[in-house]
């Protein structure tokens, strides 16, 4: 229970950052828009800032979730066995999420920190479990709330999560 | 019939034909393994169920099981038993998956349990087997 406070406000950080990068990146584009167009354009056209695409927070969430296992693997090489097919899953599941996403990549930028990892295994195995039932309830989420046409990946990737979860215990 | 109708028929009897493969496996198991495959078993008894509610609430008849399945190849030790329940379990998980872009609120949500729960049984199955890798990014995604 000590990582996930961290671990949300990274993700909450990174999410701003998502943002502004995406406000920033639209501020220059229309700006460039409107230098092309002319004087008129600036009194004729309003200017909407593009909205965050609604998977961007689950993109940055699984993006600090592949560097959380990668940190654990890095200091508890004893669990690669046991670590590396679901980081293999959760980088899937980044690059699926992050090819579904229309505007800059949730990867690009600043990376999260990385978080510290416990000494002991199962204390390592244990919050690994804990950020990966978090993450199943994420993706869940996800799931119940989107489009037909997303349903079945976000579906994919929290049942993907669902069985982490019971790998880890 | 919706289609969100039609695609949980077609989970419901995924469930029966799981539920009927899952008692033909038992006796080639030792009893560490039997307990993954009764726990699977009791999973897709509770999807079943659940699913024959859903339609009994909608004013609809759920099918009964058919008396048989005709199982994808005869199972003859504990090997092979676990490889029929891995894929037993992908193969439901598929149905359910279909079923998420049909289906909204209190349907999606099942159908979201059921892949979960077939995904959840094949690691399971997969981790007794010894195959690699044991757990999948996708399940359900043909």
């Amino acid at each position: 229970m000590v990582f996930t406070g961290p671990v949300r406000e990274d993700i909450g950080v990174h999410s701003r950052r998502a943002v502004l990068r995406l406000a920033v990146r639209a501020g220059f584009a229309t700006a460039a828009a409107l230098a092309l167009a002319g004087c008129d354009a600036l009194r004729r056209t309003p200017v909407e800032p593009a909205a965050a695409d609604p998977l961007s927070g689950l993109a940055t969430a699984t993006a600090v979730l592949v560097g959380r296992y990668e940190a654990t693997l890095a200091a508890q090489p004893g669990l690669a066995a046991r670590l590396a097919p679901i980081l293999d899953d959760h980088r899937a599941h980044l690059a699926a999420l992050t090819t579904d996403i229309a505007g800059p990549s949730p990867t690009a930028g600043t990376p999260a920190p990385r978080p510290s990892v416990p000494v002991q295994p199962a204390a390592a195995l244990a919050a690994l479990a804990t950020a990966e039932k978090s993450a199943v309830t994420a993706a869940a989420d996800a799931c119940l709330a989107a489009p037909a046409w997303r349903a079945p990946l976000l579906g994919s990737i929290a049942a993907s999560r669902a069985a982490h979860v019971e790998l880890l215990s | 019939m919706t289609a969100a109708d039609e695609r949980l028929l077609a989970a419901l009897r995924a469930e029966h034909g799981a539920i009927y493969a899952y008692g033909s496996l038992g006796g080639h198991l030792d009893p560490v393994t039997v307990a993954v495959a009764a726990k699977a078993e009791t999973a897709h008894r509770a999807l079943r169920d659940a699913l024959v509610l859903r339609f009994t609430a909608a004013g609809t008849t759920a099918p009964p099981a058919e008396p048989a399945y005709t199982l994808p190849s005869p199972v003859t030790d504990q090997a092979g038993a676990l490889r029929l329940a891995v894929a037993i379990e992908e193969r439901t998980a598929e149905i359910w998956r279909a079923a998420l872009a049909d289906t909204t609120g209190a349907d999606r949500r099942l159908t979201l349990d059921g892949l979960s729960a077939c995904a959840v049984n094949a690691a399971r199955a997969r981790r007794a087997a010894g195959i690699k890798p044991v757990t999948v990014a996708f399940p359900g995604r043909p």
